[in-house]
């Protein structure tokens, strides 16, 4: 049997607001093996980002047993965080996954410059992975000068930029209208699919509901599957 | 190829962000600019306090009731009697040489200019006087002046000049560590003529041969010779101290507001910084979740903070630079004739580019130090699931 791509096990977390404390994971267990398209759903202030930020390695837990592909995030440091979020994640948030300053094939190159590769080396993969997700004619194109659906697509060309194993969306569709929707939810099935990529979002979208291989309700900090 | 690359990003960002870069740009290279002034200020006050040579054991003598040298009236009698006195106390060979001069304070194009007279000595070159161009008064009528005096009023050799009444060319321009000040110099003869004082003059000197204790004389006359309204006796190298003390105030003044000046650099590069971090939370952010480390990100912000600033240096210098071009040939303010040149100088350009460079450094570290120690994660959730506090 393979090992769970991710695996949680009572996992903690607590804001502090001045004196004011949130729980906003309350002992999360999780198991989601490679290649399954899972989502999400629960009531809003239920914790789905808190969960997603600290699966992407951009939050820590407080307490608890996290492993993503065999890295322990629970005990990480900072530098193996970068690296694990650099190499083996991608992120795709609501709105605002774009440099407004960089073109759309620089955008999706970003990574890979982080990780130190070439530019010229990077525009090429950046080219493989625009055509990807069909954008390929857009690549000069500044953010502003994009369409939401078309920039949600070019984040998550930036996400497979990096061949990652794991794929974040947060309220990727939450921005998009329902033909954008459809468009995007085609990309990510595609790619789930074909390349056997694994995809976590969360969403309020009752009408993506259909694509997922795993659900799951998040609510008061605590994850049930469905 | 990655540097220019980051270099056009950063550009790119710097212009896209055009309304706060050029209040920032514009904030700062103002601040440049008054760096500039003050450094070209102390340099300026420097160079009248250090140019300024004593002669040693040489005794000034002033009208007692005079407060400043162009009030002083001496007479030849009082002024012999002085040298007779010492003469008979310390040895018919204590006095090296005496000589006298009038003194004059002039208003002269809405300027004070001081009128001396030079002793036929001093019309070579020697300790104190250097013919820098022309030649020294040799007809009547003719005077030398300073190259301060040439440089505030722009008068030059053959230029023509009336004073009291009288018109007069200009032979020469001197140069002298000790009257660096504007300065018209004409012989003894022409100055008894035109004033018609013979007989009254209002500075004296007498340098004391190398044996006489100058201190000794110096108190013998203050205290035995005091009768009457003449005269005060100073000693040339404390009149030197005396000036060198009132520009020292001047001087530390002008130091000071360059230290304002560099704080409010320091100051100005980290609001800049701060500034940057804020508005721009969210593209730092999502740097930081497509892997860039807080290393990199630290390094472009400082690369960025550095274009802002290399661009506000080289306006702040080049607005001094035309500033000082102007002031040179309209203003030319001077200080008792003493010219501010305000001459902008390679070595602060120097200092001020190392210190603002600096001064980048340490306020992306210290602006970023907090974000990232305690508020990366809190920015990011704030920034990517629009939830602010
Ligand atoms: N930085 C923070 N400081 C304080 N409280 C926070 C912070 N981030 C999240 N919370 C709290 O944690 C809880 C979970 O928030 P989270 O954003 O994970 O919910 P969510 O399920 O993603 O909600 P939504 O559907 O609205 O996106 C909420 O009660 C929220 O107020
Ligand atoms: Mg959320």
């Amino acid at each position: 049997m393979p090992s769970p791509i991710i695996l949680a096990k009572k996992i903690y977390k607590t804001y502090q607001n001045n004196t004011l404390y949130v729980n906003a994971l309350n002992g999360v267990d999780m198991e989601l093996p490679q290649g399954a398209l899972a989502m999400i759903y629960g009531p809003s202030g239920g914790g789905k980002s808190t969960l997603l930020h600290l699966i992407g390695g951009i939050d820590r837990v407080q307490s608890g047993y996290l492993e993503v592909d065999g890295v322990c995030l629970h005990s990480a440091n900072e530098k193996q965080l970068t690296q694990f979020r650099r190499d083996k994640t991608g992120f795709v948030f609501q709105f605002y996954n774009l440099l407004p300053s960089l073109n759309a094939l620089d955008n999706v190159c970003l990574p890979l410059l982080a990780k130190g590769e070439s530019i010229k080396q990077a525009r090429r993969k950046g080219l493989l992975v625009l055509q990807q997700v069909g954008l390929l004619d857009r690549q000069r194109h500044r953010p502003g000068q994009l369409s939401g659906g078309e920039q949600q697509r070019i984040a998550v060309a930036r996400a497979l930029i990096v061949e990652p194993v794991l794929v974040l969306a947060d309220e990727p569709t939450g921005d998009l209208d329902s033909h954008s929707t459809i468009e995007l939810m085609d990309l990510i099935t595609s790619l789930n699919q074909n390349l056997g990529i694994t995809f976590l979002i969360a969403t309020h979208n009752i009408d993506i509901r259909s694509a997922a291989t795993h659900l799951f309700e998040m609510k008061d900090g605590i994850l049930k599957m469905i | 190829m990655k540097l220019l690359y980051v270099l056009r990003f950063l550009i790119n960002h710097i212009v896209r962000d055009w309304l706060r870069s050029t209040l920032t740009i514009l904030s700062l290279s103002m601040i440049v600019f008054i760096f500039f002034l003050s450094s070209a200020l102390i340099s300026d006050m420097g160079n009248f306090g250090n140019g300024l040579i004593d002669v040693p054991q040489t005794l000034i003598f002033m009208s007692r009731n005079a407060m400043l040298p162009s009030d002083s009236q001496i007479n030849t009698v009082d002024f012999d009697s002085y040298q007779t006195a010492i003469q008979d106390l310390f040895g018919a060979h204590a006095i090296k040489q005496s000589y006298t001069k009038i003194f004059r304070q002039l208003h002269y194009d809405g300027r004070s200019i001081s009128l001396s007279t030079l002793t036929q000595d001093e019309m070579q070159d020697g300790a104190d006087f250097f013919l820098l161009e022309g030649s020294w008064p040799n007809k009547k009528q003719e005077i030398v002046v300073t190259r301060a005096f040439n440089t505030i009023t722009e008068k030059s050799i053959g230029d023509t000049m009336t004073i009291y009444g009288s018109e007069f060319l200009i032979s020469g321009i001197i140069n002298s560590e000790k009257w660096m000040a504007a300065v018209i110099f004409m012989p003894v003869s022409q100055a008894e003529k035109l004033y018609q004082t013979e007989g009254i003059f209002q500075l004296g000197f007498i340098q004391l041969n190398n044996d006489v204790d100058a201190n000794l004389v110096q108190q013998f006359l203050e205290t035995n010779l005091n009768d009457g309204d003449c005269c005060s006796v100073y000693q040339d190298d404390h009149f030197v101290a005396l000036y060198r003390d009132a520009v020292k105030g001047i001087r530390f003044l002008a130091r000071i507001l360059q230290l304002i000046v560099l704080f409010l650099i320091a100051f100005g590069s980290y609001n800049a910084s701060v500034l940057v971090l804020n508005e721009h939370e969210r593209e730092i952010a999502l740097l930081h979740v497509v892997g860039f480390s807080p290393k990199v990100i630290n390094g472009i912000l400082i690369f960025r903070l550095w274009i802002l600033l290399f661009i506000s240096y080289l306006l702040g210098y080049g607005l001094a630079l035309i500033y000082s071009k102007w002031y040179l040939s309209n203003l030319r303010l001077a200080i008792s004739g003493n010219l501010i040149r305000l001459e902008i100088t390679w070595d602060s350009f120097l200092l001020g580019a190392g210190l603002i460079f600096l001064f980048a450094v340490i306020s992306v570290w210290f602006s970023l130090r907090h974000q990232y120690t305690k508020n990366i994660h809190v920015s990011l959730q704030k920034v990517f699931t629009g939830r602010v506090g």
